[in-house]
């Protein structure tokens, strides 16, 4: 009887994982396993929250642009303004 | 952009700075930008590395790519960098708790505004001189060492156990500052450029 009643508890506090710690753990699950004892809520909480769900979905294929970005040359943006150019050369003269 | 990515490991002679300035500068500089919110700081980024790979040069090994070499050489002065300015997070000193991260949630712990459906697809979008612009100012609002470890681990793919050693912090750590990092830019690229599709 009472086993049940703290499996009922347990159920309720599970399904009120707050989204807040709910990124957290969607965060750490992209870097290392999560432990046994946090999927199961893990699971549930992704199961009826689109939210979540969207920030997962998200993170995940900005990671995988990103990382294919970054295998191209001439990523990101940006470039040395004449002038540093210029005052880094000068620089390597100098000490060569 | 493809500045000497045609052949980027030419054969081996004497150390050439001033060509490795030519092909390389504007790619080390670049990745040197990303980095750290300030102009100057990662134009002398550039400017050590390539004084220190001038020094090093015998080092060098044929079989390295000549510009990985050069970015490997770079990350360390990135590394002395983000500790000299003193902002290397060791554990105790950092904070419990992030405002621009909480500020996204209720006290409650709920969703303040759920993100949204985003309307461009990341994959399109690093195709495009803008988005990088916008990823740029999205990290310049971002602790040093959370952009750090941002791009080491999502755009570099480096692991987790590396990023940790050039930061000095624990695998724990890593972790609040890897979830702080992507939600603080998830919403800055949502609110920048995911956004406007829906309107137009």
């Amino acid at each position: 009887m009472w086993r049940w009643l703290r499996g009922i508890g347990n159920f309720f506090r599970v399904m009120s994982l707050p989204c807040e710690s709910m990124t957290g753990l969607i965060s750490h699950d992209l870097d290392a396993p999560l432990p046994a004892s946090a999927r199961f809520a893990y699971k549930f909480h992704l199961l009826y929250c689109t939210a979540c769900r969207r920030y997962r979905t998200q993170l995940t294929r900005l990671r995988a642009a990103l990382r294919v970005a970054a295998g191209l040359s001439g990523f990101a943006a940006g470039s040395l303004t004449p002038a540093a150019r210029q005052r880094i050369l000068a620089d390597l003269r100098r000490r060569d | 952009m493809a500045e000497g990515s045609d052949n980027p490991n030419p054969a081996r002679s004497a150390p050439d700075p001033e060509r490795w300035l030519d092909v390389h500068g504007d790619a080390l500089y670049r990745y040197a930008r990303l980095h750290v919110s300030d102009d100057h700081a990662a134009e002398d980024l550039v400017q050590d590395t390539l004084l220190a790979a001038m020094q090093a040069a015998d080092r060098f090994r044929g079989d390295a790519q000549e510009r990985t070499w050069l970015i490997g050489i770079l990350k360390h002065k990135l590394i002395d960098h983000l500790r000299a300015v003193g902002r290397r997070p060791v554990g105790p000193s950092l904070d419990a708790v992030d405002e621009a991260v909480s500020a996204q949630f209720t006290r409650r712990g709920l969703w303040q505004q759920p993100p949204r459906k985003w309307s461009r697809d990341p994959a399109d979008g690093v195709q495009q001189a803008e988005f990088w612009d916008v990823l740029q100012q999205c990290l310049d609002f971002l602790p040093a060492p959370m952009a750090y470890a941002f791009l080491q681990r999502e755009l570099a793919d480096n692991d987790s156990e590396s990023i940790c050693q050039d930061l000095a912090v624990t695998a724990t750590n890593l972790w609040t500052l890897l979830h702080r990092a992507r939600t603080r830019l998830r919403r800055c690229l949502e609110e920048h450029w995911f956004r406007d599709a829906e309107t137009g």
